[in-house]
């Protein structure tokens, strides 16, 4: 395998991904990036999730300036289809954590002692994302949620093979020795073995998609440039695809077994049966999904604490009712406001 | 509702009991009391004076911050009080061959270019021969050697952000502190030896200890800070030890105190010694020593000697030996029993950790405090996660003996070449290829230990990631003296570690003949 070659062959928006990545972290004189996309994208919604900022960050090509060339509008949540219907998991915590302790365990206790809105109406980003508000991204930065991008698959395809150009990549020739990055959907797990990376299966979660590509060429950049790379960095490589393609799993089954108690994933399970006897979440390693998508995803399957911590007890009553109220009425404020804005403008 | 279930069925934790004091036990009571007594919980703490405590891990590592800071414990007012010193990190002597030396600072090194990491470009520039070592990038180490030391605060900007720091202090001391502050919060204390531990005849639950003087303690949660003994875990429970002494070989130590001769440093130093290291920790009133070894290459004798003949100043107590076993409990939760420190496992000192793993187990238990007393999940899942600090410490233990080059002692002989943890190997493999490291989630130290480390006993980065290519020659090459000089200045500025002892936290001086060895 040449040390200094990378071609990326597969659909347009995907090769797009790793191309920019690689152009802008990774070409240098000496070094060759080919790119082979699939001639057309079709248009349709492409959801990243908050980690763009970052990739973004890093390649030297500013989000704003994409989402204004391609149209795109902040996301604050993973819109999931579950088996017992459609939902959307935020990327932002439910309510806010008190002295070291989860909201919603305050909120099962304020449940108590009485009736509580649904927990979901305690998430600032659902609450951002039912008013689709057409808020600037230099807006919602200020707010204290995170949030994604929804961007047009061929104007973003389009856009980042344009930047990888710009870059030095080429989109024609046949180099022979390249390490060959394959982003179709070849099945099975991301793999990468002797002179090629295949990205496997994606899963048809909206993110995924973005998540597995963005991850797995920082990873690859992080790990092992210039390519002659030893077995270490390509055992690690895999071993960390692996993880990823893991936690995903354990996700997508939770939100479409029928029965989540019933799950053979351990990882699963354990979230599963932890969450069920005290409403913690335990983390796995690299977990792909934030904690407030995975309370989401239990909660919304049916899967409830069967206690609050003890911690939760730490406010009198009346003054955890009075918070509850006072933050709805914050989020129900500044979702107000974000609109408004938008509007007047 | 459960609640009330829980209630009827008299499985409800509304009373736990604390076997053994020492800092396990009143670093426990002490956060019990803090946090969980406030819902209806009574803390209950046996010791016994007649039982002495091991008193190891006077040096501790940052998180220990983190702990003091939930207790609502004053930083000076704590210094003070355990005749603390400030630590910014472990010089290790010997350690990659004889007559070398690194240090392992606390904070990191430099900063990074373009989200680069900062290491990335210190190893482009070493390939191309520059000399200036990492050290020389490190707040901590300019400070630690120049005997300097300032709390950072928030205005202190960048260069002095960057200190990170932990404390040397008496354990003994630290544990009386904190049985000041526990009984405070309301903590009952009972001085009595534990004789017997009743157990439900049909649930197997420990339900009660018998003391001395026919008196009994019932509780829901039992707290096991027996130390070694393990007198819950192990005695009611029968919880299996699970063995790393083929990777950490030391099962010896030999502890004594000394006077102090001069200031202290703000760093612990560990010397490697012929089968095994010494410790060197100073105090305000006088400076801790310890040597740890493996009894199949040295006597007890010959141990002590070496210490002894090592010492800064005349030793003020008589040498302490203590056997360990490295490992720890297959359960550390069983039944209604938590084990919490020394009861729980055991790792030898070398980075300091034997506090942060109580700490970790106090925090795992708070965060998973069971509503009832048999709490299979809970328990499980405490398992599951004390399992992986035991494990990542272990991995970090190891590469220290791992990664030598001496060729000089049988002791050094055996541990240079001994496989590895699978888990370890990869990790140096990575390291030493290009730098690189994966940090696991729940893994206490990160790139900057590693690479300390790794560095510091020629298992160092052999060659340097690329994207650390884009700048040009001149412009890292004056980043980087840039970094070097504004290290160097800042701790020029700093106070000096005993000047800043004497103004915010000097301790009451001490009679010798109270401390324990």
């Amino acid at each position: 395998m040449s040390g200094e070659c990378i071609r990326v062959v597969g659909p347009r928006l995907r090769v797009g991904i790793v191309g920019a990545y690689l152009a802008a972290r990774w070409l240098e004189p000496g070094r060759i990036l080919e790119l082979s996309p699939e001639p057309e994208e079709e248009h349709g919604e492409f959801l990243t999730r908050p980690n763009v900022h970052r990739f973004h960050g890093e390649i030297g090509l500013p989000i704003e300036k994409v989402m204004e060339r391609c149209g795109g509008a902040p996301a604050f949540c993973t819109p999931a289809e579950c088996a017992d219907g459609a939902t959307n998991l935020p990327f932002s915590a439910i309510g806010l954590a008190n002295r070291g302790v989860d909201f919603h365990q305050y909120w099962l206790r304020a449940d108590q002692i009485c009736d509580q809105p649904e927990l979901m109406e305690f998430s600032l980003s659902l609450a951002l994302d039912r008013a689709a508000s057409p808020a600037p991204a230099s807006r919602i930065a200020q707010l204290p949620v995170e949030f994604g991008v929804r961007l047009d698959r061929a104007l973003y395809g389009g856009a980042l093979i344009a930047f990888a150009e710009e870059c030095g990549a080429r989109t024609i020739g046949d180099e022979g020795g390249c390490l060959t990055i394959d982003c179709s959907d070849a099945g099975g797990a991301p793999q990468w073995t002797g002179d090629a990376i295949s990205v496997g299966q994606i899963p048809q979660l909206p993110g995924m998609e973005w998540h597995i590509l963005s991850s797995m060429v920082q990873r690859l950049v992080g790990l092992t440039a210039p390519l002659a790379a030893s077995n270490p960095e390509r055992d690690e490589w895999n071993r960390l695809a692996a993880a990823q393609s893991e936690r995903m799993g354990d996700m997508l089954e939770l939100l479409s077994i029928d029965d989540p108690l019933a799950t053979e994933r351990l990882a699963l399970r354990r979230k599963v049966e932890v969450f069920g006897a005290c409403g913690r979440i335990p983390s796995e390693d690299y977990e792909v999904f934030t904690q407030s998508e995975w309370l989401a995803a239990l909660w919304f399957r049916g899967l409830r604490p069967r206690r609050y911590h003890r911690m939760a007890d730490n406010m009198v009553e009346a003054e955890l009712i009075d918070w509850m109220e006072q933050l709805r009425t914050q989020i129900g404020q500044i979702t107000k406001e974000i609109t408004g804005q938008v509007q007047a403008a | 509702m459960d609640d009330l279930v829980d209630d009827l069925a008299g499985g409800a934790v509304k009373r736990v009991v604390i076997a053994g004091g020492g800092t396990a036990g009143w670093m426990t009571a002490a956060a019990l009391a803090k946090i969980v007594s406030p819902s209806g919980v009574a803390i209950t703490l046996v010791e016994s004076e007649a039982i002495g405590t091991v008193g190891v891990g006077e040096a501790t590592i940052p998180p220990i911050m983190k702990f003091n800071t939930q207790l609502g414990i004053d930083e000076h007012t704590f210094v003070k009080e355990t005749q603390a010193t400030y630590k910014l990190g472990i010089e290790f002597v010997d350690w990659g061959g004889l007559n070398q030396a690194y240090f392992h600072p606390f904070g990191r090194y430099g900063f990074d270019l373009e989200g680069i990491d900062f290491h990335q470009y210190w190893s482009r520039l070493k390939s191309q021969g520059e000399t200036h070592g990492l050290d020389e990038y490190s707040i901590n180490i300019r400070a630690a050697y120049a005997g300097k030391f300032l709390r950072p605060e928030p205005d202190h900007g960048a260069v002095i952000g960057q200190l990170g720091y932990a404390y040397h202090f008496d354990a003994s001391l630290y544990a009386a502190f904190l049985r000041r502050l526990a009984e405070s919060l309301g903590v009952t204390r009972i001085e009595g030896r534990i004789e017997r531990v009743e157990q439900d005849g049909e649930s197997g639950l420990i339900s009660a200890l018998d003391l001395d003087s026919d008196r009994r303690i019932e509780g829901d949660l039992f707290i096991d800070c027996t130390g070694f003994r393990g007198l819950l875990i192990d005695g009611t429970f029968a919880s299996k030890h699970i063995d790393w002494s083929h990777w950490l070989p030391c099962n010896r130590a030999v502890a004594v105190a000394c006077e102090k001769i001069a200031d202290p440093v703000p760093y612990t130093r560990s010397t490697a010694r012929e089968a095994g290291w010494q410790w060197r920790i100073p105090l305000q009133h006088r400076t801790g020593n310890g040597h740890v070894y493996c009894d199949e290459y040295l006597t007890a004798e010959q141990a002590e000697e070496t210490l002894l003949a090592n010492l800064d100043g005349a030793p003020v107590s008589s040498p302490n030996h203590l056997r360990f076993r490295t490992g720890h409990r297959e359960q550390f939760w069983a039944g209604n029993c938590i084990a919490i420190g020394l009861a729980s496992g055991f790792l030898e000192p070398l980075e300091s950790t034997s506090i942060h793993l109580i700490q970790m187990g106090i925090a795992k238990l708070i965060a998973l405090f069971p509503q009832s007393r048999d709490a299979a999940v809970e328990r499980a899942e405490y398992n599951r996660l004390m399992r992986d600090d035991f494990t990542h410490v272990r991995d970090f233990l190891i590469l220290h003996y791992k990664a030598t080059k001496r060729d000089d002692a049988p002791f050094w002989d055996y541990v240079r070449e001994m496989e590895i943890p699978e888990s370890l190997a990869q990790k140096m493999a990575l390291m030493q290829s290009r730098g690189r490291f994966f940090k696991y989630d729940a893994e206490l130290f990160d790139v900057t230990s590693w690479l300390a480390v790794a560095e510091g006993q020629g298992w160092g980065p052999q060659g340097y990631n690329p994207v650390a290519g884009g700048l040009s020659d001149q412009n890292v090459c004056q980043s980087l003296a840039n970094m070097r000089s504004t290290y160097a200045k800042a701790a020029a500025a700093m106070p000096t570690h005993q000047a800043y002892i004497e103004r915010f936290c000097k301790a009451a001086p001490t009679s010798f003949s109270m401390e324990k060895s």
